[in-house]
């Protein structure tokens, strides 16, 4: 039998993938690297480079496949020469986390995880980590999804 | 030994609704009601309307409990008539979020739900696991897009 958490996990990141998608195709490269709040927030490029990276890196926690090399300060300085380039990445990326919950595998969701970059030792389920990982992925499809509409209302406004 | 799924949804949900309190608190209603990229986008009352209306639905469809009444539609169209009101509101909803997490000390994740119509376009029946994965993630996701506006708003008037 499939694990349901497993099952539940391929769905939001397949559901996941179809509205990032929306949210960056066919706009140009300005509106792909731009900040709707300064720089004290995310470009559609940094959130997507980061949310998968994150992503794929927390799965790999939950489901205790080996952890993928992660610069997380990088992940906030990308930029996308265009929409192309900016989907084949999160094409790639989609892809590494949709095997990491392939329904083949047997995951002990009470097993004990813990941070491998945490400077202190912090435990937790591995239920929480496929949750985190889940959830943190949303957070940022949300957050592209309104920069996008931001840029197509202020696009819109210089044009009017 | 506690429910590794249910005792991490626990505390990811409730590290959410707080961070969704904190999103709107001490806001004057006219930001309550602003809609940062016109009709297209939610304003911060709508959106904590819906998602908490959505999670606790959810919620009670994870755990096998009485699923609430619920006017999906109804929740686009609210608009806030006193932020201390609006407070209120969520703070009874939050807490009938927790209380259905609280309502069991465990679950059979891969059970079927039925979801009664009451989910939007959700299918008519899901595993439970699928149900709090989906609570916990479309919270975030919307918990977001409030601290985003929220973070817009402030821009745009910024205080005296």
């Amino acid at each position: 039998m499939t694990d349901p958490l497993l099952a539940s996990a391929r769905e939001v990141l397949r559901r996941t993938r179809a509205d990032m998608r929306a949210s960056i195709e066919g706009i140009p490269p300005d509106a792909l690297n731009w900040r709707p709040a300064g720089n004290d927030t995310n470009s559609i490029a940094v959130l997507a480079t980061h949310s998968l990276t994150s992503t794929r890196w927390w799965l790999s926690v939950a489901v205790d496949a080996p952890i993928p090399d992660r610069d997380r300060p990088t992940e906030f300085e990308a930029s996308a020469r265009d929409a192309g380039e900016l989907l084949a990445l999160t094409g790639g990326l989609f892809e590494d986390c949709l095997s990491l919950v392939d329904g083949s595998r047997t995951v002990d969701w009470a097993a004990v995880r813990s941070d491998p970059d945490a400077e202190q030792d912090q435990q937790f389920p591995a239920a929480w980590a496929v949750l985190h990982a889940l959830q943190h992925i949303r957070e940022h499809e949300g957050q592209m999804s309104l920069t996008r509409q931001l840029w197509e209302r202020r696009a819109a406004e210089r044009h009017a | 030994m506690p429910d590794p799924v249910l005792e991490s949804a626990r505390h990811l949900v409730g590290e959410s609704l707080t961070d969704l309190r904190s999103s709107i608190e001490g806001l004057p209603v006219e930001a309550l009601n602003w809609r940062p990229a016109g009709d297209d986008s939610n304003s911060l009352f709508v959106l904590a309307t819906h998602t908490l209306h959505a999670t606790r639905l959810w919620l009670c469809i994870a755990m096998g409990a009485p699923l609430p009444d619920r006017d999906r539609n109804s929740e686009f169209q609210g608009m806030a008539d006193d932020a201390g009101d609006c407070l209120s509101l969520v703070d009874e909803l939050s807490e009938d979020c927790r209380a259905a997490l609280r309502s069991a000390e465990g679950a059979d994740w891969a059970a079927r739900r039925l979801t009664q119509g009451r989910g939007g376009d959700a299918p008519p029946e899901v595993t439970a696991a699928h149900a709090l994965i989906h609570a916990t993630e479309h919270l975030r996701g919307h918990v977001d897009q409030m601290s985003l506006t929220r973070r817009l708003w402030e821009q745009r008037s910024p205080a005296p």
